[in-house]
């Protein structure tokens, strides 16, 4: 069956095609800027893509590896961002996922000799595969069972799995080292940065497809998803797959920054210092994640900067988890959207929309995190 | 056929027998009612039909083919759409996303290809968009179309809801109280629009709602369901003057509904 408006409905209305042009108010038109607001929009992109790129003639070149691990932990906040901002299932023990991905890049890269890129899609890989294991079983539990799940699964994994000495070597850790196009500091910031923007672009064009859209309307109500026809589990464990993936690519890139991979890196801490900057960033919001995820990983060398060059600045680097802590606990009094709520116009604006959001009563929450 | 029966439904839960032996069909291109008092088995029959329940009797079947041991997505995609008492939408989406998820089942491209953003997959999301359009402007919501659902009243969400379901284009539409949050004359507009979608859409409907004169009025066949049991059944006009039916609804010593 199709709706095949018969005449006389809609003769008002109007199907009429026709229409889409004329009426500025028309709901069918998609917005676009005006040439001017593309060229706005265009200049502050590029302005802020020269700043990117040219973060490392800003830093002491011995932080530049710091800077590589913020575009690491921006794609660990994409990652956390598909399972607790579109499903709204939270893991706490997402480190694992990413120790997993280190561990089996650092295995392919040393034990087996493979190249670079080889090693990087064996770790996406093992990390989605990871992902669906734990998947399969968090698909029974929910909520603070599912929370409590996750952190067994990151406990076991680090001190079970990245003890076996065949395949992790131990306490001495697994050397990792860098792709011969990327050996160098710049050049592994770079190669960071540029996959950072290809897991953006997927999850851009996840989110603006089927598949994204079920899982984000699971998160909201699982029993009407279904009785849309949507496969509940099926788009769940899609979304643990795709994270884990991801984060088994960034645990493939976080390896290389120092080149060897050693258990202790991937501890509940740094779970929960991921859970924190995608929450601080605001869930549901990639810009907002990913500003989330760079703030937290340079924050401890921004303390200690700050302490050294200013006297009267009291708080180091020792200071960061409390900071991490005061920052979650404003964001959830103040802002629960994150900095994606504090900078809603600023991001609406640059992915080329209104600055304005369209005028319909209160404005939804952008973190859609709330209130479930 | 008949294009959706439920023979001998009976599901326990714990100490109370919340359905009992329930038959019921309906005809293609019919419109069922459901009556009876709250606490009857209703909406628990409908979760029995779509899926969210598994009867511990009885078999379902849409258009001929038994489903009771398939999941509700797959009942969706047999043919079967419902709403909710408590409006069944995804609560951070605006109306168009609601609409455009909601023909999740009829897109065709595979997840993969959307995800790397093939061509056609692209094309294809005009159409899911363009025909959101078409269904809000033949319910006549279409100025809705941007506006977060947060802003709407409990009548206007309904009628989003309802809107959402035709998108999924079923073949047998289920409707759990549409009427809730509806004045009078809404109500009459809105019996006046199922009418029209039977004939306009082909579809089957099923409706459960408590106004009884508003069933007397659209549906083709009425069951009456009391304490899980069927009490009655049959068209409108042996309802209304069933003493038994009326008795339940109204009190002892009634004769008649409405």
């Amino acid at each position: 069956m199709a709706i095949d408006t018969p005449a006389g409905i809609d003769s008002e209305e109007g199907m009429d095609l026709g229409a889409q042009h004329g009426d500025p108010d028309d709901p069918r038109r998609i917005w676009r800027p005006s040439t001017a607001g593309y060229v706005g929009r265009f200049f502050v992109l590029g302005l802020f893509a020269a700043f990117v790129l040219t973060a490392p003639f800003w830093v002491p070149d011995t932080q530049t590896n710091i800077l590589s691990r913020a575009a690491v932990f921006a794609m660990v906040a994409l990652s956390m961002n598909v399972l607790m901002g579109y499903t709204g299932q939270v893991s706490l023990g997402h480190a694992a996922f990413v120790g997993v991905g280190a561990f089996s890049a650092g295995f392919a890269l040393t034990e087996a000799q493979m190249p670079w890129m080889f090693a990087a899609v064996f770790a996406i890989a093992t990390g989605g595969v990871s992902a669906l294991i734990l998947g399969g079983i968090a698909l029974r539990v929910r909520g603070l069972y599912l929370a409590l799940v996750t952190i067994a699964y990151g406990l076991f994994a680090q001190e079970v799995i990245f003890n076996i000495r065949a395949v992790t070597r131990g306490g001495a850790g697994m050397p990792a080292p860098r792709p011969a196009f990327a050996s160098g500091d710049y050049a592994y910031f770079y190669l960071c940065v540029a996959a950072v923007l290809v897991v953006w672009v997927l999850d851009w064009l996840l989110t603006s497809s089927k598949a994204g859209r079920a899982i984000q309307a699971l998160r909201d109500d699982e029993r009407v998803a279904a009785s849309w026809g949507i496969n509940v589990t099926g788009f769940k464990l899609l979304a643990f797959v795709v994270s884990g993936s991801i984060a088994g690519l960034a645990g493939a890139l976080f390896a290389s920054i120092e080149t060897i991979v050693v258990s202790i890196s991937f501890g509940f801490g740094l779970s929960l210092l991921f859970v924190l900057m995608t929450v601080v960033g605001g869930l549901g919001s990639r810009p907002g994640v990913v500003t989330g995820g760079v703030l937290f990983a340079v924050l401890p060398t921004l303390l200690e900067t700050a302490h050294n060059a200013w006297s009267w600045w009291p708080f180091t680097a020792l200071w960061e988890p409390l900071i991490g802590a005061l920052l979650l606990i404003l964001t959830l009094i103040f802002f629960p959207g994150g900095i994606a709520q504090q900078n809603e116009h600023l991001y609406r604006w640059l992915s080329f929309k209104k600055f304005h959001a369209e005028e319909h009563g209160p404005v939804a929450n952008p973190g859609g995190g709330g209130g479930h | 056929m008949p294009a959706l029966s439920a023979e001998n439904i009976s599901i326990r839960f714990g100490g109370l027998q919340a359905l009992d032996s329930v038959d019921f069909h309906v005809n293609e291109n019919e419109i069922a009612g459901i009556i009876g008092p709250n606490g009857a088995g209703k909406t628990t029959f409908f979760n029995c039909v779509t899926g969210f329940y598994k009867p511990d009797t009885g078999e379902v079947r849409i258009h001929g083919k038994p489903v009771t041991d398939l999941r509700p997505d797959q009942r969706a995609h047999l043919g079967i759409g419902r709403t909710f008492q408590q409006v069944g939408l995804v609560r951070s989406f605006t109306v168009l996303e609601n609409l455009m998820v909601a023909q999740h089942q009829k897109i065709e491209y595979g997840i993969g290809s959307g995800m790397i953003g093939m061509p056609a997959s692209r094309q294809e999301e005009k159409v899911v968009r363009e025909r959101a359009f078409e269904v809000l402007d033949y319910l006549e919501l279409t100025h809705l179309a941007h506006a977060p659902l947060g802003g709407l009243s409990y009548g206007m969400l309904k009628q989003v809801e309802a809107a959402a379901v035709l998108a999924t284009d079923p073949d047998i539409l289920m409707l759990d109280e549409p009427l809730a949050g509806l004045g009078p004359e809404e109500s009459e507009e809105f019996g006046n629009r199922l009418l029209q979608m039977r004939r306009d859409l082909g579809i089957t409907i099923v409706i459960i709602e408590h106004h009884v004169p508003f069933m007397l009025r659209v549906c083709d066949y009425i069951y009456v369901l009391n304490f899980g049991k069927l009490l009655a059944e049959g068209k409108p006009e042996t309802i209304r003057t069933n003493s038994d039916v009326a008795e339940a609804y109204m009190g002892e010593g009634a004769a008649t509904l409405a």
